[in-house]
């Protein structure tokens, strides 16, 4: 049973921007949205594993423009989404396809692609590996960093929460863990490689 | 790492929390630095990528919710589409048939009255005999003719006590509406041929009775007349009465 209102996409703009309640908005938009999007890339030779996939890349893409402020609610928000997930989509297919029939086939829906979306999701992809390697730091840093970066609680709650024994000790463990994960991406030639690409907007 | 400048120094910064003149001498140094800049694009993809973790585990459990409980309704809807629907269906059409026996009632209720039962009834008919010297007695003509007041006024004052005599005479009694003496004047010949033992016009007698008394309201009375014809297989009547008949009856009798 449905005990709240739905909020208005002003009101999820706010939440996700400021963090406050950010559950609530995200569920909304996957019950009001995920239906559409799948359909979209369903309809476009796209398997529902794909349409699984791509649409929590669109979610995470918008999060992070709605963060950025460069998504304010000029549009709705159901048409963002849609845009964005027509341009991870048409990217994810240029990516499967032969360079051949990719200049057959989607040199015509250059012009359709959102230059601010596309290249907020190749940003959100060099990201992606900087994110597989802060999966592979131990358990400790990713709690620390994550409560400091994402959670943005203040070091005294981190500390209690995590049991250090003083905020010093947390603030040491905090740099080190940052500095272990800020080494691997500068050593990463992966990431570097697709910094370029990205670049090349390949 | 750089020597120059700390982690520390490099995140405030980027938070805009660096002192004025530190951060100027920084953006000096990155124009030519290289491995400064390369420093600082880590540092800052990194805190982006941190955040961005968080999201990421949120946007996972939001898609794992939703896509489960989507699941669970589809699980669900095949369930509802088999043999639920047999339930749903018998109850629609245990519903439909209770609404429909129901607004039968509430018709019959309303619609059954004594004229229901008796509309059809079929008229008196004088036999027509074939030899030629068949004639007509004043009384047979006057009720052939429909003139239920002559036949009262000829029965009243004849001394014919003939059963069809007083028969046609009854049955004028309840054309014209005069119950008692039409109940009278037919039960006259039952008694008659209780009384001589014989069976003349008897089974008119039931037959034109039962109308008498439903219109009069005797509905006990009428039953009695109906059952009785319906329980004799040889009785001129048998075939004028059903089931329905005796169904009306019954509401008459609870409506009275």
């Amino acid at each position: 049973m449905k005990l709240s209102r739905n909020l208005t996409d002003q009101e999820i703009l706010e939440q996700i921007k400021t963090k406050t309640n950010p559950n609530q908005a995200i569920s909304q938009l996957y019950n009001q949205h995920y239906g559409m999007l799948e359909h979209l890339i369903t309809t476009n030779s796209g398997l529902e594993e794909d349409a699984a996939d791509i649409i929590q890349e669109v979610m995470l893409v918008f999060v992070k423009m709605v963060r950025e402020e460069k998504f304010r609610g000029e549009a709705s928000i159901k048409s963002f989404l849609y845009s964005i997930c027509k341009n991870a989509w048409i990217t994810e297919l240029r990516k499967r396809k032969s360079t051949k029939a990719r200049h057959e086939r989607y040199e015509g829906e250059k012009d359709q692609l959102d230059l601010g979306i596309s290249e907020q999701i190749s940003r959100n992809e060099s990201l992606k590996f900087v994110m597989d390697l802060f999966e592979k730091l131990g358990e400790k840093c990713k709690q620390v960093l994550t409560m400091f970066y994402y959670e943005e609680l203040p070091m005294k709650e981190i500390c209690e929460k995590l049991d250090f024994s003083s905020e010093q000790v947390l603030r040491n463990k905090k740099y080190k863990c940052l500095q272990s994960l800020t080494e691997q991406v500068k050593s990463s030639e992966s990431l570097t490689k697709h910094l370029q690409k990205a670049l090349r907007h390949e | 790492m750089n020597e120059n400048y700390s982690l520390e120094e490099l995140e405030a910064y980027l938070y805009g929390e660096l002192p004025a003149d530190r951060a100027k001498q920084l953006e000096e140094e990155i124009k030519t630095d290289l491995a400064l800049q390369s420093e600082l694009e880590a540092l800052k993809i990194s805190r982006e990528a941190i955040e961005l973790a968080g999201w990421k585990t949120m946007i996972q459990q939001a898609q794992a919710e939703y896509l489960s409980e989507r699941e669970e309704e589809t699980k669900v809807k095949p369930i509802s589409g088999g043999s639920s629907d047999f339930f749903v269906w018998t109850k629609r059409i245990a519903a439909s048939l209770t609404i429909l026996l129901v607004g039968l009632g509430a018709f019959l209720i309303i619609s059954v009255s004594p004229e229901s039962i008796i509309s059809n009834q079929v008229d008196y008919q004088i036999p027509v005999m074939r030899s030629s010297e068949n004639t007509l007695t004043t009384i047979q003509e006057a009720y052939s003719e429909k003139d239920y007041q002559g036949v009262i006024a000829i029965g009243e004052q004849s001394s014919d006590y003939s059963a069809e005599g007083s028969l046609l005479l009854g049955l004028s009694y309840l054309e014209s509406n005069e119950l008692e003496k039409a109940e009278a004047t037919l039960l006259n010949i039952e008694a008659a041929n209780q009384k001589n033992q014989t069976s003349e016009f008897a089974d008119q007698v039931d037959y034109y009775l039962v109308k008498v008394y439903l219109s009069s309201g005797q509905i006990d009375l009428a039953s009695e007349r109906i059952h009785k014809i319906m329980d004799d297989t040889q009785h001129t009547y048998h075939g004028n009465f059903g089931k329905m008949d005796l169904i009306k009856l019954s509401i008459l009798k609870l409506k009275n």
